[in-house]
């Protein structure tokens, strides 16, 4: 177990670092999705190919000029990155890092690109619902449980779900978001993932149904969390020179930035994920040269669904217990709204992808390509990951003066 | 290839958040554990032993700094504020005040039946909200727990081990 003193470090990208700027150097050309399935129907390797393919496709490459590679499972054994770029036609990886998740990972093949590691980059991310989920603890032989753990399994506290409903619990108490402000929230996903003809879920989702669904630890339903599915997801980057020419507008990354605290602090920093400080955000706002009021799209994370109302208050787009307000009545959130939220149905709906399907609808909705759930012109997009205290984000933009 | 900008690999976030493998062997002995429905107990190490033996003679201990003085649990070989690992380990008086609660209907962990409360309290004493103490409520209804609720420790002894339970005040 990591064991490292709890840091708040003051990233070093708001002091102006030596690390390479992204602000616009690298973009987005193509994206690829397959459709998501409850039970794995297909192998990995092939939905790998698939989204990959799709996304070289949409960007108007042939796939054998990808020198960088990124493949993202979360379950063992890792995915036959060889046999996938081999079936892309792939002859010379260059670049190559396995694992990551959502925006963290968007930036580390942004970097890659940046220091002309390599030319193009495919992140793919598969999703494999045989994946286990963490179980507590409990050595079987003798039934004791060590380490931090120990203050907190014998009391029947042993799952993620659990930790967080204890954050959203304290968190509803001192804010006084409401159940039926949630249920607006998930609705109104549901409502996006029905104009998705990818989404996992095809039927619409009352406000009477969530707040029917059964309990798993109150304050959370079964409906507050994201939804298991089969599948994968693609985006195609690559430099500046090489995007200007292609099939689609790019999607430029004008920044990311990533939490420095571990997840497995996180027992000890629970309520900073809804409180902060969050000195890392800075870096984002501060390398695209914007504030919060100029993102458009508000693409976050939704792995359950009181994370995007406290990603609203860490980015600062709506005030410090003010979410809960905002997504009331679904009207601001939805596809049509003043700031559209997960209008691809988020991982509540449109299925779990761990972040990635927030960066492919980020780029279908800045190139104007979301159709059914367009929303009116938007040329910043944000994409967050995780959780506000241990995640990360990125700001997309698109080149308003190239149409 | 080092992600420049996160010391942490993200391969390493927990799941159902994020990326993490279990193995095979340890998943089976979890179902194992769940079919006896035996209570999980703590297994003290150098580290925690303090506290679990003082719980054994009915009294609350808490690690703290002899720099800062300020409290901290679960116990650390560093203190979280100044770092210091120098400590004592003072008896609190078992008062202290919901932080947070939840009612678990469906995870269960073993020899847990559905519904139970989880509670973590802050000690009277405790000036950081991050000294929580987690354990169990007793004699209160599930619908009737509260964030600020005043509670007190008690200390319930399972296969020879004391554990903190509260109860409402």
């Amino acid at each position: 177990m990591d064991r490292r003193p709890e840091r708040h470090l003051t990233h070093a990208a708001t002091k102006g670092g030596a690390l390479p700027r992204t602000n616009r150097s690298v973009a987005i050309v193509g994206c690829g999705q397959t459709s998501l399935t409850r039970t794995a129907e297909i192998p990995e390797t092939e939905l790998a190919l698939a989204a990959c393919r799709q996304a070289a496709e949409e960007a108007g490459l042939d796939a054998a000029v990808v020198d960088g590679l990124n493949l993202q499972v979360h379950h063992y054994p890792p995915p036959d990155s060889a046999g996938i770029a081999a079936g892309l036609g792939i002859s010379d990886v260059r670049w190559y890092a396995e694992g990551g998740q959502g925006a963290s990972a968007l930036g580390r093949a942004a970097a890659a690109l940046d220091v002309g590691a390599c030319q193009y980059v495919l992140v793919c991310k598969i999703m494999n619902t045989v994946a286990p989920v963490l179980t507590p603890n409990i050595t079987p032989d003798t039934g004791r449980v060590g380490g931090w753990e120990q203050f907190e399994v014998p009391f029947g506290l042993g799952y993620t779900m659990q930790r967080v409903g204890l954050t959203f619990r304290r968190w509803m108490d001192r804010y006084g978001i409401s159940y039926e402000q949630i249920a607006w929230l998930c609705t109104t996903q549901r409502d996006h993932a029905l104009r998705n003809p990818q989404a996992f879920f095809r039927t619409p989702l009352s406000i009477e149904e969530y707040l029917a669904a059964r309990w798993i630890t109150e304050p959370l339903r079964v409906l507050d969390c994201d939804y298991p599915v089969n599948g994968a997801s693609a985006y195609l980057m690559t430099t500046a020179d090489r995007a200007a020419d292609l099939r689609q507008r790019p999607v430029w990354l004008s920044s990311w930035a990533a939490s420095p605290v571990s997840p497995f602090e996180f027992h000890l920093v629970a309520e900073n994920i809804a409180e902060g400080p969050n000195p890392w955000l800075g870096a984002l706002y501060h390398d695209a040269g914007i504030t919060p009021q100029d993102l458009d799209l508000w693409m976050l994370y939704d792995g359950f669904s009181y994370f995007v109302p406290q990603w609203m208050e860490a980015l600062g787009v709506v005030p410090r217990g003010g979410s809960g307000e905002y997504i009331n009545g679904g009207t601001r959130i939805r596809f049509d709204g003043e700031h559209p939220v997960n209008t691809h149905g988020g991982m509540l709906s449109e299925g779990r992808l761990h972040g990635a399907g927030h960066i492919v609808e980020a780029c279908r909705q800045l190139r104007g390509q979301a159709e059914g759930r367009q929303a009116a012109n938007p040329t910043t997009a944000v994409v967050t990951t995780a959780f506000p205290n241990a995640g990360s984000a990125a700001i997309l933009t698109l080149d308003s003066t190239r149409s | 290839m080092t992600d420049l900008r996160h010391p942490v690999e993200p391969t390493s976030i927990r799941p159902g958040i994020g990326p993490e493998t279990l193995p095979l062997d340890t998943r089976s002995g979890q179902a194992l554990l769940r079919k006896r429905r035996v209570r999980p107990l703590p297994q003290p190490d150098e580290l925690t032993r303090p506290f679990w033996d003082a719980a054994t003679r009915g009294e609350l201990r808490i690690m703290r700094c002899a720099r800062c003085h300020n409290l901290r649990h679960p116990p650390s070989e560093h203190c979280r504020s100044c770092g210091a690992v120098e400590h004592d380990w003072p008896q609190l008086s078992g008062d202290g005040v919901i932080y947070s609660y939840v009612v678990d209907h469906r995870l269960l962990v073993p020899g847990f039946d559905e519904p139970y409360v989880v509670v973590q309290v802050n000690p009277v004493e405790a000036t950081d909200e991050t000294v929580r103490i987690t354990g169990n409520l007793d004699g209160v209804a599930h619908d009737a727990v509260r964030v600020g609720m005043a509670v007190t420790l008690t200390f319930v002894t399972v296969g020879g081990i004391a554990l903190p339970h509260f109860r409402a005040v």
